[in-house]
């Protein structure tokens, strides 16, 4: 009986374990395809808000999120169809704003006009309700921050702004930065190695 | 377990991503060395604050995709009829020629006008008349076989044309 159940057929054609997608969003994807407005507006509604942080931490500049968002999702609305659902929507999103948000950085490097120094009247928002004394505080460890950013590798600052920012786990940051889990571990190792030896100097 | 290698896994292991038995390995190490316990502990705190980094979505984000995406697929037909009119530039010789064909035939049907006086044999008139009623028909899209022909068909022929449609046509 044993022997059998060794060599059952699944030994030789293993079930296919379907991916974790929620129906909802597969048909939000398939009525897109079929240039449905109104779900592409669900799924902007769905993912601005990461959209908007992936392309701000890569940037730091809030005006230049604003602009690669819109850019992102008139991509995904561009190339939704060349989707086969063989992966997450979402990391499959989340790599176009990647994409798009490296392409103006560097774009933007080639033009010179990448100024290393934060735009200090952009309107910074505090994330949580402290007092005024706090707020400063906190809105001058948000620019050492974005400085040390600056500083980081390209894809040390990626990744960071993935894991940290975003909360991607292991197997989507591997998804999205296409490369295995092995090496998402190590690259956020160095990463956050790099980043608190850049603060430490910057600190003193 | 060694220095270098604890350090390696602080990372994984402020994510959770460690399995039970390096976990506690870790622990273990962090609670006998005051470096790597203040290393873990300023890689924690650096963590919450990039999280502190993201921000609220400002508002009109999806207006501002609306509205170009409406603009791109005008635009993509505009840009789908300049290389239209491109590609028929790029082809000049049968493009022009066929313009020329079509404009000399619309010249013959509507503005060349046969005087049925001016003709000295009958059946010039008729021929020309007729083939141009054909044409009109055909020109309109109707069918000329159910269409009664409005040519006067009353008149003598001369001898010679009298000859030219016994031999070609029968009559």
């Amino acid at each position: 009986m044993q022997a059998y159940s060794i060599f059952s057929i699944t030994t030789f054609f293993p079930k296919k374990t379907l991916l974790p997608i929620d129906q909802y969003e597969i048909d939000l994807v398939k009525r897109c395809q079929n240039r449905d407005l109104k779900a592409m507006e669900e799924i902007v509604k769905k993912y601005e808000t990461q959209v908007y942080n992936i392309a701000y931490g890569i940037l730091g500049s809030l005006e230049d999120a604003q602009d690669i968002t819109q850019d992102v999702f008139v991509s995904v609305w561009e190339k939704i169809g060349q989707f086969r659902f063989k992966s997450k929507f979402s990391t499959w999103l989340y790599r176009i704003a990647k994409n798009l948000s490296l392409n103006e950085k560097s774009r933007r490097t080639r033009r010179k006009t990448d100024a290393v120094e934060i735009d200090d009247s952009q309107a910074w928002v505090p994330v949580d309700h402290q007092s005024p004394e706090d707020d400063i505080l906190a809105f001058e460890q948000q620019q050492i921050l974005h400085r040390a950013l600056e500083q980081l590798k390209e894809s040390h600052r990626t990744i960071l702004v993935l894991r940290e920012m975003e909360e991607l786990s292991y197997e989507d940051l591997s998804a999205v930065l296409g490369c295995s889990i092995g090496r998402v571990k190590s690259r956020l190792y160095e990463a956050r190695m790099q980043l608190r030896k850049i603060l430490k100097r910057e600190n003193q | 377990m060694n220095r270098k290698k604890v350090q390696r896994q602080l990372s994984a292991y402020l994510d959770r991503e460690l399995n039970e038995e390096e976990k506690l390995a870790v622990e273990r190490y962090l609670s006998g060395c005051q470096e790597s316990a203040e290393t873990f502990e300023n890689l924690q705190r650096n963590s919450q604050l990039m999280s502190k980094l993201r921000q609220p979505t400002p508002s009109g984000i999806w207006e501002g995709v609306q509205s170009r995406i409406e603009e791109e697929s005008k635009d993509s037909w505009k840009a789908r009829f300049a290389i239209l009119i491109r590609e028929w530039f790029l082809r000049p010789i049968p493009v022009v020629s066929s313009a020329v064909l079509i404009a000399v035939f619309a010249f013959s049907l509507f503005v060349f006008n046969v005087d049925q006086d001016s003709l000295e044999d009958p059946l010039d008139f008729y021929l020309i008349a007729h083939s141009e009623q054909t044409a009109v028909f055909w020109f309109m899209g109707e069918d000329s076989s159910s269409q009664e022909s409005s040519v006067d068909t009353n008149f003598v022929v001369s001898d010679d044309s009298q000859v030219y449609l016994d031999t070609y046509f029968g009559y």
